[in-house]
């Protein structure tokens, strides 16, 4: 029941400072808009190791489309964080340290190690951000518009993600 | 059923991935403007291009009837002018259509089952014949000029005479000029005719259009016939003898319209009865 509490506190933490907070941001100089700061999958990437998959699927579904409520387009966020959420369990048991996991440990630095953890945030916050502006354009006429958003908008979110794992989850 | 347990357990999470990316994916394209646009686009494209490959068959399939139909109205389209050129010049063409009693020639589209060209004698066999109210002595023109006649009848079919053959007989005129003559077919080239009986002061030019003058009952006036290429006296007679090239091909025909004379009898029985 704690655990439920503890996630749930989480789900709405992270939603708030995503929707409320960054999403008012400006960091756009010119006409074009590239930098988009993007971290609410960290809720993704903490959950424990040993959630079943179904349901890792089924809270990436509900996170994104709880974002997309704010954002104002339904189904984009979701679509692109059920297939990060898919994609998470492959990728996790890729940078799976050699002696496994304990029973309840979250996926976070303190299970994984640093290096680990680090890569496995930037292969998926990638995946993510290229997922979600190839669903925001739609169409491959943008494929240059879509590698540099994805290129500017990872920069500065792995930055404040990796910060934000630094302070929250020490 | 423990197979599909089984199966779930380990692979239900790609399943239900599935259903909630295509829910999701449903989502953006019924509720984003973009997304909506560009996707009623991309799939309009493909739903063409399969529709008029669809389109383009089925109408492969109906091009007999679509064939017929044409034809059936080009004929009615023919009909009119040809019946309109003998009506009384005074009146409109309003008033001319409206009044059934002025069809005096009616087209019937035939088509050829058979046809010889380069014999001396050339026929053909319709594939129309009394069912389709096609008679013996019909006169067949196309659009390009005239062809032939119909010789006899049955049921189905009819054998017809070309032109290009020794009993054919024209009456024709030189357009614009009206000096009639007859033209027959002098069996050396399939598509040239000789045209007689026109005085050897008529001024005839070369390019001059030959057509049918309405003397007989086969043929309407003003039909075209050909171009003159060629004439010369007669030695020792007061005609010329015209060369007429033919303004249509018999090799090529395939299908004509048959001329059905409406008062054929009642000036056949006139003509005979002031011949006593």
């Amino acid at each position: 029941m704690s655990d439920f509490i503890k996630y749930g506190i989480r789900f709405v933490g992270i939603l708030v400072l995503q929707v409320l907070i960054l999403k008012n941001l400006n960091l756009n100089f010119g006409s074009y808009q590239y930098f988009h700061l993007i971290i609410y999958p960290v809720f993704i990437f903490t959950l424990p190791v040993r959630t079943p998959k179904s349901l890792l699927i089924l809270l990436g579904f509900l996170m994104g489309l709880s974002v997309d409520l704010f954002y104002d387009s339904p189904g984009v966020h979701a679509a692109a964080l059920t297939l990060t959420a898919f994609l998470r369990s492959p990728i996790l048991k890729w940078v799976e340290p050699v002696e496994g996991f304990s029973t309840s440990a979250e996926a976070n630095a303190s299970a994984l190690g640093y290096s680990a953890n680090f890569i496995y945030v930037v292969v998926l916050l990638f995946i993510h951000l290229l997922m979600y502006f190839s669903i925001e354009a739609f169409s491959l006429l943008y494929f240059f518009d879509i590698i540099l958003r994805t290129i500017c908008s990872f920069i500065i979110s792995i930055l404040l993600l990796v910060l934000l794992q630094f302070i929250f989850r020490l | 059923m423990r197979n599909l347990v089984e199966l779930l357990s380990r692979f239900g999470h790609i399943f239900l991935f599935l259903f909630l990316e295509i829910v999701c994916f449903t989502l953006i394209v019924r509720y984003n403007q973009t997304q909506n646009e560009i996707w009623a686009n991309t799939t309009s494209i493909f739903a063409d291009g399969i529709k008029s490959r669809v389109n383009s068959i089925s109408q492969y399939s109906q091009l007999q009837q679509v064939n017929d139909s044409l034809r059936a109205e080009n004929a009615q389209l023919l009909e009119r002018i040809i019946n309109f050129s003998v009506y009384d010049r005074d009146q409109s063409f309003q008033k001319y259509d409206s009044d059934s009693s002025n069809i005096v020639y009616r087209l019937i589209p035939v088509s050829i089952c058979d046809k010889t060209v380069h014999l001396r004698n050339n026929n053909m066999t319709l594939c129309q014949g009394e069912s389709s109210h096609v008679r013996s002595r019909m006169g067949l023109i196309t659009k390009k000029g005239v062809v032939g006649m119909t010789s006899a009848c049955s049921e189905n079919f009819c054998k017809a005479l070309l032109i290009t053959n020794n009993l054919s007989r024209i009456s024709a005129l030189i357009k614009g000029k009206d000096y009639n003559g007859n033209i027959t077919w002098p069996g050396t080239d399939p598509r040239v005719l000789e045209m007689r009986a026109v005085p050897k002061y008529a001024n005839v030019v070369l390019g001059d259009t030959i057509v049918t003058s309405g003397y007989s009952t086969l043929f309407p006036p003003n039909i075209p016939i050909g171009l003159v290429t060629n004439f010369e006296v007669v030695k020792g007679q007061n005609e010329l003898s015209i060369e007429v090239s033919m303004m249509e091909d018999m090799a090529t025909l395939q299908e004509a319209y048959a001329i059905e004379f409406i008062k054929k009898e009642e000036k056949q029985i006139l003509e005979a009865s002031t011949n006593e």
